[in-house]
């Protein structure tokens, strides 16, 4: 298999040389599906690689292979500023109308992802600074603001590995006063793991703010993500809802490491696991999920993690584990929730003590004052 | 970054004007006929003749500047030189420097020696009004004009090699098909020659064997022409190249005037040395092509004798056979016709090999072209982005690629007229999906099912639309045909709820300002003089679109504005009002001053005078 920037190259060229060749050249990228193609279809988003688009448009042959990549058609046709190509997609989509709204937001809010993406690559083109672009994708997608809850002191970091993976953390801010708190972690890195994200994030927070069934929610957004990716990829994900007025932390984990909940009676720390939910998000279709709850106290300290921290590695290739990670968050216990983080942080870069960081480390941590 | 300071003009319309210019923002008012557009063409005129100006303004510059009037203009340039100018109709213009010292060096009408940004209300609206067609795109690529140019340079030079292999797979194609018409006419001769029996005479075996080698000596004259051509191609590429070297090697860095002359004259001397070594090497080149053209020559003239007398044997044995009989003719003719096909099937498969090699050059040579010219949209996305930064909310500036395709277009409704197939227009359209390159593609390899399938038109009805078009479009031409980008300059035309965006032809004439004001602000640094036209304005949108940007951008460029809304000097704080009036004779300068000491005039003659500085007031007395 040739890479897949020698690919793009390749069709590129051949696009304008010899599009009969370039046609069949795809479909058979098309055909053997997997990440080569999953690669080439995010990384034809520049305005310059309208020809590029146009070649996929011509070529799909049936409605099925249609079907198939409509978001990304859907999604093309809200950036396209070639004529032909524009045309070549207005075709291919004319007999797939019975969209749903709700894909129709998610390509949206693809689109408008991938009109970023492809302004920047356009710009770094030559440069070639493919997880440079990913990690901006990632940056984007952290929370800009905290909202701010009664009686909540919470903060988020996320610290991307040299290599992007595809972590991810969000707040979100819900009717009532309520606290939506979402952390996830995508398969794969670089630019198609920043793409699942995003799609994740965006219908995450399309879903939220439209009921309190948190089940439904993970459902739905699973739904969408399955739809929106390809095969073998998925993502963790753990999304919960505080309540300030209950003290009730709903939650559902989608085969994210379980957080942790802290909690001092006497000299006694005990730890809550919150695991209940179900299957990961985007890889089985349909999945179902349980909601969990948690009524919360005052001093309670919640700590969300990915496994970029839990297994962080030293030069021996040992993992710090997730049982060392809550050991030490009990040292935290009744520090602000900006101190905890920062100290989690360094304890587990004093495990790993120089060695190279593979996975991007992401902390959520709340605490509930009184 | 440079500046206009002062304006003199002596004689004509405006006979005894002379007034300095500020830095910032300068606002020209008055009424109808005094002098206003006169003088913002004077300033064009001085800096750039009359040869780049549209019509309506040369024709006002003739008229008021007629009888010798002299235009005097003083500029600034970085690094406080100090640059006068002095045209007038009559004379050749003069360019002084600081010290008085003519400058001989420069071609002012260049444009590119204090490049000045001159718009007439007409210009602006023709911008505005010019959907497809160069207008625009100019106002994206002049800010890119080196890298246009590089890019230009080499599209002609791929698109002159495109032509030239063009004309030559074209040549090979028509000497195929007479080839074929050839071999066709001599039929069957080898079945015939087979179905007689053989022949009783000795001399046969000659007779074939020289019959075929007439053939080849005819080929071997063919492929010493071919010889001689290619090198005296050759040659004509090297004499070319001989010139371009010479070019590229006495480029001269130096500028007589600079003050960096002596330092940049060593450098001058360097590049030029290896001249003579590159015209020697090249020198050396042209004497083996002459080495080689001698031996062609010589190779003609040892090969004479054998033909000839291949020829005088050939024609003893014909003179033989015709005394023969009747059977032993006939044989004899056939003999020599199979020669001949042999011969011609064997040129026809030299030519489609060379054929081949010629289209898979071709593809190259297309790709580069095509690749090439996509950098051109690239480029412009990029300016269209800096300038989208600049001009704010309510103006969208977009590139739309490939979407000024009339010459495209044009070729397939012109091909398809042959065609007897229904609803032309509906089969455009489709056709439009496709790029000239793939649709050359089909028409070359005649490839029905592909484009049947691409645009499910049906069998029959693809077959006669792809003959119509084998018939009258030349793939060749077809596939590199120029398409060019359309430039996408809208407003929002909403003043309240989601925006909706206008191209700036749909919009009325204060509002095509509107909409190119903030792109040619931001465009660049040099001054810019704008006649805006008379109309009136949605103020909400003057106040929102271009007061923001005058008044943002005149610390970057100076601006001189002849306008007829208030809004504009009074709250983007104009450094100079010059109010001018005419006595119905010649006009003149009435009052010259800032906002507040013009504040009467404003009011008298601008449309929303009062209410802008009503505004104004308020701006500041919560500031």
């Amino acid at each position: 298999m040739e890479p897949p920037e020698v690919l793009y190259e390749r069709l590129r060229r051949l696009a304008v040389e010899d599009p009969r060749e370039a046609r069949k050249a795809f479909l058979q990228l098309l055909d053997s599906g997997g990440s080569a193609l999953d690669h080439f279809l995010g990384r034809i988003s520049s305005p310059a690689d309208g020809r590029l688009r146009q070649l996929v448009s011509n070529a799909l042959r049936s409605q099925r292979d249609r079907e198939r990549l409509a978001p990304h058609l859907i999604a093309w046709q809200e950036i396209e500023t070639d004529e032909f190509t524009h045309r070549a997609i207005a075709a291919a989509l004319k007999g797939l109308d019975a969209r749903s709204a709700a894909q129709t937001a998610l390509a949206q809010e693809v689109a408008r992802l991938t009109t970023a993406i492809g302004r920047e690559m356009a710009q770094r083109e030559r440069l070639n600074r493919e997880l440079e672009i990913a990690r901006e994708v990632q940056e984007h997608l952290f929370p800009q603001c905290l909202p701010s809850v009664p009686g909540l002191d919470y903060c988020g970091l996320c610290r991307p590995a040299r290599e992007v993976g595809g972590d991810y953390y969000d707040f979100l801010e819900l009717p009532e006063g309520r606290l939506g708190i979402a952390i996830g972690d995508v398969s794969g890195k670089g630019i198609g793991a920043a793409l699942m994200m995003a799609s994740l994030q965006a219908s995450l927070r399309a879903q939220a703010s439209v009921g309190h069934d948190l089940a439904e929610l993970m459902k739905r957004v699973n739904n969408l993500v399955y739809m929106a990716s390809s095969a073998n990829h998925y993502a963790t994900a753990f999304y919960a809802e505080y309540d300030p007025r209950s003290c009730q932390l709903s939650y559902v984990n989608a085969g994210h490491n379980p957080p942790a909940i802290l909690r001092k009676s006497g000299a006694v720390c005990r730890v809550f696991r919150l695991g209940t939910g179900g299957p990961v998000i985007g890889l089985l279709q349909p999945s179902s999920y349980e909601q969990g709850s948690f009524p919360v106290e005052p001093g309670d300290l919640i700590v969300l993690f990915t496994d970029g921290v839990s297994e962080s590695m030293n030069a021996h290739s040992e993992e710090w584990g997730e049982d060392r990670l809550i050991e030490f968050a009990r040292t935290c216990h009744g520090a602000p929730a900006f101190e905890a983080m920062t100290r989690i942080l360094s304890a587990a870069e004093a495990f790993a003590a120089g060695a190279l960081q593979h996975d991007d480390m992401t902390l959520v941590v709340l605490r509930v004052i009184a | 970054m440079w500046f206009v300071e002062k304006i003199e003009i002596n004689g004509g319309f405006l006979p005894a004007l002379n007034v300095n210019i500020p830095r910032g923002l300068t606002c020209i008012i008055g009424p109808r006929g005094s002098g206003k557009s006169t003088l913002a063409e004077a300033l064009r005129f001085a800096f750039r003749g009359t040869s780049s100006a549209p019509k309506h303004c040369v024709d006002l510059i003739q008229a008021n500047l007629a009888g010798g009037a002299l235009v005097t203009i003083t500029a600034l340039a970085e690094g406080s030189n100090r640059y006068t100018i002095k045209r007038s109709l009559k004379h050749q213009p003069v360019l002084l420097a600081s010290e008085g010292r003519p400058i001989d060096t420069v071609d002012l009408d260049r444009g590119t020696f204090l490049p000045l940004d001159v718009y007439s209300s007409l210009e602006i609206e023709a911008i505005a009004d010019e959907v497809l067609g160069q207008a625009r795109r100019n106002l994206l690529d002049e800010l890119r004009s080196e890298q246009m140019r590089t890019i230009h340079l080499s599209l002609a030079e791929s698109r002159r090699a495109l032509d030239a292999n063009a004309d030559r797979v074209r040549a090979a194609q028509r000497t195929i098909q007479s080839l074929t018409e050839q071999i066709e006419e001599l039929g069957d001769v080898r079945a015939r020659l087979n179905a007689l029996s053989p022949s009783d005479r000795e001399s046969t075996t000659d007779f074939v064997r020289l019959s075929r080698q007439q053939q080849l000596n005819q080929r071997e004259i063919a492929k010493l022409d071919i010889a001689d051509r290619d090198l005296r191609t050759l040659s004509q590429t090297l004499d070319q190249l001989r010139t371009e070297a010479q070019l590229a090697f006495k480029a001269r860095l130096v500028e007589d005037q600079s003050a960096n002359a002596d330092i940049l004259r060593r450098h001058d001397d360097l590049l030029v040395a290896p001249l003579g070594i590159v015209e020697g090497h090249v020198s050396a080149i042209s004497d083996q092509i002459r080495h080689a053209q001698t031996t062609l020559a010589q190779a003609r003239q040892s090969i004479t004798p054998a033909h000839a007398s291949h020829a005088s044997e050939l024609a003893r044995l014909t003179a033989l056979n015709q005394a023969a009989s009747e059977h032993a003719r006939e044989r004899a003719t056939l003999e020599q016709q199979v020669a001949k096909l042999q011969g011609l099937e064997e040129q026809r498969l030299e030519l489609k090999a060379e054929l081949n090699t010629l289209l898979e050059r071709r593809k190259s040579l297309k790709s580069t072209h095509i690749l090439t010219r996509d950098q051109i949209a690239t480029l412009r996305e990029e300016v269209a982005s800096e300038l989208q930064r600049e001009s704010g909310e309510q103006v969208r500036i977009r590139i739309m690629r490939n979407a000024d395709h009339l010459a495209y277009q044009q070729m397939l409704v012109d091909g398809l007229r042959g065609a007897r197939v229904r609803s032309h227009d509906e089969i455009i359209t489709t056709l439009m999906q496709l790029r000239p390159e793939q649709l050359a593609q089909f028409i070359q390899t005649n490839d029905f099912d592909s484009f049947e399938e691409l645009t499910g038109f049906g069998i029959e009805r693809s077959r006669k639309i792809m003959d119509a078009f084998r018939e009258s479009v030349d793939p060749l031409a077809l596939e590199v045909i120029a398409i060019e980008d359309r430039v996408g300059i809208e407003l929002n035309v909403s003043s309240a709820g989601p925006p909706k965006f206008r191209d700036a032809s749909d919009l009325s004439r204060g509002q095509k300002c509107t909409a190119l004001l903030p792109i040619l602000l931001a465009r660049r640094d040099s001054p810019l003089v704008i006649d805006q036209p008379e109309d009136n304005l949605d103020n909400h949108f003057i106040f929102e679109t271009v007061v923001n940007a005058v008044q943002r951008l005149k610390t970057r460029r100076q601006m001189i504005f002849i306008t007829h809304n208030a809004n504009i000097p009074v709250l983007a704080e104009a450094d100079l009002v010059l109010v001018m009036n005419s006595d119905g004779r010649v006009g003149f300068v009435e009052k010259s001053g800032t906002v507040d000491q013009c504040r009467e005039q404003i009011i008298d003659l601008l449309e929303g005078g009062r209410e802008a500085f009503q505004l104004r007031s308020k701006r500041y007395g919560t500031a």
